[in-house]
């Protein structure tokens, strides 16, 4: 409700390998929409500035960081 | 008189004071569904939201059936009316089932909108996002699953979620081990896609007993019916050879696929613990979609009880397991499957002094599809009421040894929303299963080994309690309930 930007689920934290590019599942938190795209990821702001909000959730559903992290999406992959 | 549609049941909530009409703009994304959670767990009126962002025309109803008041509302009963004579009206009523009756489509107010095949569009609805990080807006939490088996033509109901995957697709759970599931098992092995209806928002005695675990090869309509006594007005569906009540709020029709998968989850489920976690579940390829103007969409928001699935726990485990122990020859007093216990408590009083009843009772319970999944039983004597935990908590304390009164089974059956079994259990489904006898051991000697009670019941004399119970307000104290 009170969220921007997209979601993604993982199971550990460490699965998701930063700075390099991705194809990735994600959603929109305001739609809900999942859409593959690749991107490149990063938990920390200022290696990514111009990214937008990743919120990083676990499989059973809670925020294994509770600071959001950064996507900066290159293209939408086609299903 | 019953309840025609949903609409009915809401103007009687409102006129008993157990509805919130919310006309404040509220967001289906995670607010409706925190102020519904909310509403569970305070107990409070049933919340319509009037005003939903970005769905103007559509609304949402919470916690349909959310306390025993509300049941009792639902089945035409005093809202006062407890839990123990709810139980004895299930079993009275469930043995005289009403059969459905079908009305033509032009007399289904489910029929005022239909959308077939291209025009489908799941999205237009407001499906509620419930809960923080689950994996979709689950439009379907509170409804009918209407399937068909494919080689007896019995027709099972239902209730299991759903989540918007696509502008035609849902995705859902579909458990080998639950009704529906047993029989998209037969159609996989046919290689038929398998055909299902969903009917959203219905009358709410259907809601209750589609939630309910009743016997297999019951069809549920029929015990809707002699529930409300009177038959429930079904119509066929558009696309699938099935039918649902008439009055529903919305009607998704359509066919679960043998082969496409999609993920779904995680979800806040009925045990109070986001369990299960997200998983690839079948897609739901949806062909048509009938509804009524201005639809509800019914929301449960499983979690820490009570809410619906509780409550299906809480009457109709208990009645069902009642049945079960007398059909067995156990001499049952009563059965209390309390809601708290999420399905996985049974507490059982027993009469007379029979050698080993606790397991006796256990046996007869873990047998059972209604008990089998329940790990936890305690059995105690006639003099404790199992509805008043305290009675049960002090019968444990006082005559269940610790040592060897508690009987422990290990490789039991289980299912992964045991949330006390670690992750290769849950995935394995190695259970385990515990009883407490609470019972007086049948070799004490009843003089000198028993301890009498002491209570205002078991302690005094027949004529001194009638002088105090007849002189209680002339000591000044106000009438006992």
């Amino acid at each position: 409700m009170f969220r921007e930007g997209y979601e993604i689920y993982t199971s550990k934290l460490g699965q998701l390998e930063q700075g390099k590019e991705l194809q990735l599942e994600i959603r929109d938190v305001k739609t809900y929409q999942p859409k593959k795209v690749k991107a490149t990821i990063s938990s920390s702001p200022e290696k990514l500035p111009d990214g937008e909000l990743l919120w990083v959730r676990g499989m059973l559903g809670p925020l294994l960081d509770g600071k959001p992290w950064r996507i900066k999406i290159i293209s939408q992959v086609q299903s | 008189m019953a309840f025609k549609d949903l609409r009915d049941y809401i103007s009687a909530l409102e006129q008993h004071g157990q509805l919130k009409r919310v006309d404040r703009e509220v967001d289906w994304n995670i607010e409706a569904g925190a102020i519904s959670r909310l509403v569970y767990e305070k107990g409070l009126p049933s919340p319509l939201f009037e005003n939903v962002t970005g769905y103007p025309g559509y609304r949402l109803f919470g916690a349909p059936i959310s306390t025993f008041s509300k049941l009792a509302i639902a089945l035409g009963l005093d809202p006062e009316t407890s839990i123990k004579e709810l139980i004895n009206f299930y079993l009275e009523k469930k043995k005289d089932l009403v059969k459905p009756v079908f009305v033509d489509k032009s007399q289904a107010p489910c029929k005022e909108n239909i959308d077939i095949g291209d025009q489908v569009d799941l999205m237009k609805f407001p499906s509620p996002m419930l809960h923080e990080g689950d994996g979709g807006r689950y439009l379907c939490t509170w409804h009918i699953n209407v399937s068909k088996d494919p080689d007896t033509g019995w027709i099972n109901w239902g209730c299991y979620r759903a989540m918007v995957s696509g502008k035609n697709t849902l995705t859902g759970p579909v458990s080998p081990a639950k009704h529906m599931g047993s029989q998209y098992q037969k159609y996989k092995a046919k290689n038929i896609p398998m055909p299902f209806a969903i009917a959203i928002g219905p009358e709410p005695v259907s809601g209750f007993i589609a939630g309910a675990r009743v016997a297999a090869n019951l069809y549920e309509a029929e015990l809707v019916g002699a529930l409300r006594q009177e038959p429930i007005e079904l119509v066929k569906c558009e696309t699938v050879d099935l039918e649902v009540p008439a009055g529903s709020e919305i009607v998704i029709e359509g066919e679960i696929s043998l082969t496409e998968k999609d993920w779904e989850g995680p979800f806040g489920e009925f045990v109070g613990y986001s369990a299960t976690g997200r998983n690839k579940a079948p897609v739901w390829n949806v062909k048509a979609i009938t509804y009524r103007n201005n639809p509800i969409i019914t929301m449960s928001n499983t979690g820490v009880p009570v809410d619906e699935y509780h409550l299906d726990v809480g009457l109709v485990r208990s009645a069902e397991l009642y049945n079960r122990l007398r059909a067995d020859g156990i001499p049952v007093v009563a059965v209390n499957a309390p809601p708290e216990g999420v399905g996985f408590l049974v507490i059982v009083s027993v009469s007379g002094n029979t050698p080993n009843i606790a397991e006796k009772v256990t046996s007869s319970i873990w047998s059972s599809p209604q008990g089998s999944n329940a790990p936890f039983v305690f059995v105690v004597n006639d003099d404790v009421d199992v509805f008043n935990i305290w009675e049960v908590m002090h019968a444990m304390v006082t005559k269940c040894h610790p040592y060897r009164d508690i009987w422990r089974v290990e490789r039991a059956s289980a299912i992964p929303f045991m949330t006390f079994l670690n992750a290769y259990e849950r995935q394995h489904r190695l259970g385990a299963k515990v009883y407490f006898d609470c019972t007086w051991p049948t070799d004490w000697d009843p003089v000198s080994e028993i301890p009498p009670k002491i209570s205002f019941d078991a302690n005094y004399s027949h004529e001194v309690k009638e002088h105090v119970l007849k002189n209680w307000e002339n000591y000044g104290f106000i009438r006992l309930a």
